[in-house]
């Protein structure tokens, strides 16, 4: 690891973050809020990494974190769409099936959401899940099994099939 | 929904071009030293009110700003402004300048936000004066490039919408839909940078006031003092902290609270144990209205849920250690109130203390918790079971003819959390990863780590607990070992002992005979078990079936039940059901006498 920087930290994991803000928050321009917060924070204050490994595992604790805060701060927040301006923005382009899981995913409780990204998408193992999250092994595992079986719940409510 | 939905949704998530070019160039640059910057990036150390966050807020986002049902029903009566004295002439080009012209025929709108989709519940105001008096002085119509634009993590929304002549704005602001009215829109964040936006003509400037944050604090004021000319009627403080309790939180359907010391941690789950008995003691002591105030030590946070569906509102109340409550009502529905005597603090401390507490035992518990309670395979046969204090003593039958079932009424039960070293746990039963007791406690266990019980929540509901106990385990006598069972049945099985050893003609009777003075129920621990290369196994195999074809892998022998001796005094039995073995330990602890008598019985 040669280089601590934020922009460094950027260019290799700003996907990452913005992928694991969405994850949480089923919003783009929360993500992308999250995800400058993040970067200008290591950019403010910088860490000494060990590895890339290390940075990665800062970065995505730090939003993480962030997310929850945001998630806990009660208010009424609004589930828009991703709406035409931002996604001209994104070269890409999200179908009504993509907004509904994104809906979902936004109705999943942070503590959920962000084990079943770490497991499902990062393709953490328990373990290394528990060492980003702080949290024991057990508590882990026991999240990403209640948090499989709320999302089934909450697409099954909806007439879809969730399939594991 | 499939994994690979899931999948395919994030990997469309990529910073764009703008974000990643944005954001480059402010990694590029040397941290600033920005008041505004520094809030954002201290915000990781010290999260005092949740939802504190920096907006990126392109200012055009904010045509798509969705707007929510505002709180409340207090019709604003809105009275055409009233014209000051100040004229401006200057034309000098900018957005304000052509809004400041045409004032009189543009009513305002005020708001506060945290994020791009959070500004909503807007208050219309009943005179625009105030504002335009207060950037004539102190906005600053030089612009700053956008790209060099720091925003805040907070903002005020000013919106101007024109007036249709005719219109009567005294109706209430349910019905206001701002996002198609606005003309222009001023953002003013905490940083002192403020954007202006002219909505028909797409034009966006950024610029900063002269007096940076003091400005966003005065324009703050100016929200607040609508605020709580909104929320609150009464002139007196208690009577209006009163008011505001009874009105939105008289329907808290949770004891759930949060407690953000300013750690990092983030907010922590506590719990009120009572809300009424906190009101009256909150309403004991003196109260003022400050204005907006900071909350600079921990606070304490609940909310209510009002209204029905589509059409909720959330009211929060923050509690701060130093004797500050502030209620919040939609985004800036805001009302703080102070203790009027600093010598109050202390007491009032002790207060929250009373009726804030950690929130791990005693709260309810949702059914799909005590579902998961029982998180491992359930092998549809047997379970432990004890009903002293001591270690698990054996595997018991029991017999549970529908598991889901049993779950399922288990968890229609009302429960609440208990702590693990409760000492009425009685241990009854441990099954499928949980120990259940039968005065009222469901314990589960995940890989030997204890964390959390369940206990019924009313003790009236025992009764059916223990019916649905008895409806779905029953309990097979202590005799069911291996051997009773094989016992009871004896005639129906040959004995044989296995090829290795040659035989003389085993007499079964007297086998069972010597069997029967020795204990072949207490089991042993793996711990215990002292296997050795010599040993003598002896094979039960049902009469007629000798040639039955047994599932199981890894075995040619077929048999009923196996009883497998060492010259160790060691000896196991195995039940072969249909190729599911159940194998239980046991020891004659008598340094191989069995091992050899048998031999001298049955071997040549």
């Amino acid at each position: 690891m040669n280089d601590n920087s934020a922009l460094y930290a950027f260019n290799k994991f700003g996907d990452m973050i913005l992928r694991a803000a969405f994850a949480m928050t089923g919003s783009y321009p929360e993500a992308e809020d999250i995800t400058q917060e993040v970067f200008l924070t290591l950019h403010s204050k910088p860490q000494d990494f060990e590895s890339d490994e290390h940075m990665k595992a800062w970065l995505l604790r730090t939003a993480i974190n962030r997310c929850k805060n945001l998630r806990k701060s009660a208010r009424i927040r609004r589930d828009t769409p991703l709406n035409e301006a931002l996604a001209n923005t994104l070269s890409c382009e999200f179908t009504p099936r993509d907004n509904e899981i994104r809906e979902r995913i936004a109705k999943l409780p942070e503590r959920y959401s962000s084990v079943i990204f770490l497991y499902y998408y990062e393709e953490y193992n328990i373990r290394e899940i528990a060492l980003i999250l702080g949290k024991s092994e057990n508590t882990v595992s026991s999240l990403l099994q209640r948090g499989r079986k709320k999302l089934k719940t909450e697409l099954e409510k909806e007439g879809y099939v969730y399939e594991t | 929904m499939r994994p690979n939905e899931y999948d395919n949704l994030l990997k469309k998530i990529k910073c764009s071009d703008d974000f990643r070019s944005r954001m480059q160039e402010k990694l590029s640059a040397e941290p600033s030293g920005d008041a505004g910057y520094e809030e954002i990036v201290s915000g990781e150390a010290e999260v005092i009110t949740p939802g504190r966050r920096w907006g990126k807020f392109a200012a055009l986002a904010a045509a798509f700003v969705i707007i929510g049902g505002a709180a409340g029903g207090t019709a604003y009566h809105f009275s055409k402004v009233n014209s000051e004295s100040k004229i401006v002439t200057t034309d000098d080009g900018s957005i304000y300048s052509a809004l400041r012209s045409e004032k009189d025929d543009h009513y305002m709108m005020i708001g506060g936000a945290h994020g791009t989709e959070n500004a909503a519940n807007l208050v219309l105001c009943n005179s625009a004066s105030e504002f335009f008096d207060y950037m004539d002085d102190h906005g600053d119509k030089e612009e700053i490039r956008e790209e060099s634009a720091v925003l805040g993590s907070e903002c005020i929304y000013f919106r101007f919408g024109r007036m249709d002549q005719g219109i009567d704005f005294s109706y209430q602001l349910p019905d206001l839909t701002m996002d198609q009215s606005a003309d222009y829109i001023c953002q003013i964040y905490n940083n002192g940078t403020y954007v202006w936006s002219d909505m028909s003509a797409s034009r966006v400037t950024y610029h900063r006031l002269k007096n940076g944050e003091e400005g966003y604090n005065d324009l703050r004021a100016m929200l607040m003092k609508y605020t709580i000319d909104w929320a609150v009627n009464s002139p007196d403080a208690n009577e209006g902290l009163r008011s505001l309790l009874d009105e939105k939180f008289n329907h808290i359907d949770s004891d759930y609270a949060y407690y953000m010391s300013g750690s990092s941690d983030g907010p922590v789950e506590y719990k009120i144990v009572n809300f009424n008995t906190l009101k009256a003691d909150l309403l004991k002591f003196d109260w003022v209205y400050p204005g907006f105030v900071p909350m600079t030590d921990a606070v304490y946070m609940l909310s209510a849920l009002n209204g029905s569906e589509g059409n909720y509102e959330t009211s929060c109340l923050y509690i701060s250690r130093n004797g500050i409550i502030r209620i919040e009502n939609g985004d800036i529905m805001r009302t703080c109130f102070a203790l009027e005597n600093d010598s109050d603090v202390e007491a009032f401390r002790e207060i929250l203390d009373e009726h804030f507490v950690l929130n791990q035992y005693g709260t309810d518990v949702q059914d799909y918790i005590i579902l998961d309670a029982f998180n491992e395979n359930y092998d549809g046969k047997t379970a432990k079971f004890r009903k002293d204090s001591g270690q698990f003593t054996g595997d018991t039958d029991v017999t549970v003819s529908d598991f889901e079932g049993l779950k399922n009424e288990l968890a229609s039960l009302e429960w609440v959390t208990c702590e693990v070293s409760d000492e009425n746990i009685y241990k009854d039963f441990y099954i499928a990863g949980a120990l259940i007791s039968r005065n009222g406690y469901i314990y589960p266990q995940s890989g030997g780590t204890h964390q959390c019980a369940y206990r019924l929540k009313f003790d009236s509901s025992l009764n059916r607990f223990r019916e649905i106990l008895d409806a779905h385990f029953t309990e097979n006598s202590e005799e069911t070992t291996i051997y009773s069972r094989l016992k009871v049945d004896k005639e129906s099985y040959t004995v044989d002992l296995s090829d290795d050893i040659k035989k003389k003609d085993i007499d079964k009777d007297r086998l069972f005979e010597y069997l029967d003075n020795y204990d072949m129920s207490s089991e042993i621990g793996t711990g215990e078990f002292s296997p050795s290369d010599k040993k003598i196994t002896v094979f039960f195999r049902k009469i007629g079936e000798a040639d039955k074809e047994y599932s199981y892998v890894g075995a040619n022998e077929k048999y009923a039940y196996k009883l497998v001796i060492y010259d160790t005094g060691a000896f196991t039995w195995t039940e072969n059901n249909n190729g599911k073995e159940n194998l239980t330990m046991h020891s004659f602890a008598d340094d191989g006498k069995v091992y050899q008598d048998i031999l001298d019985m049955f071997a040549e």
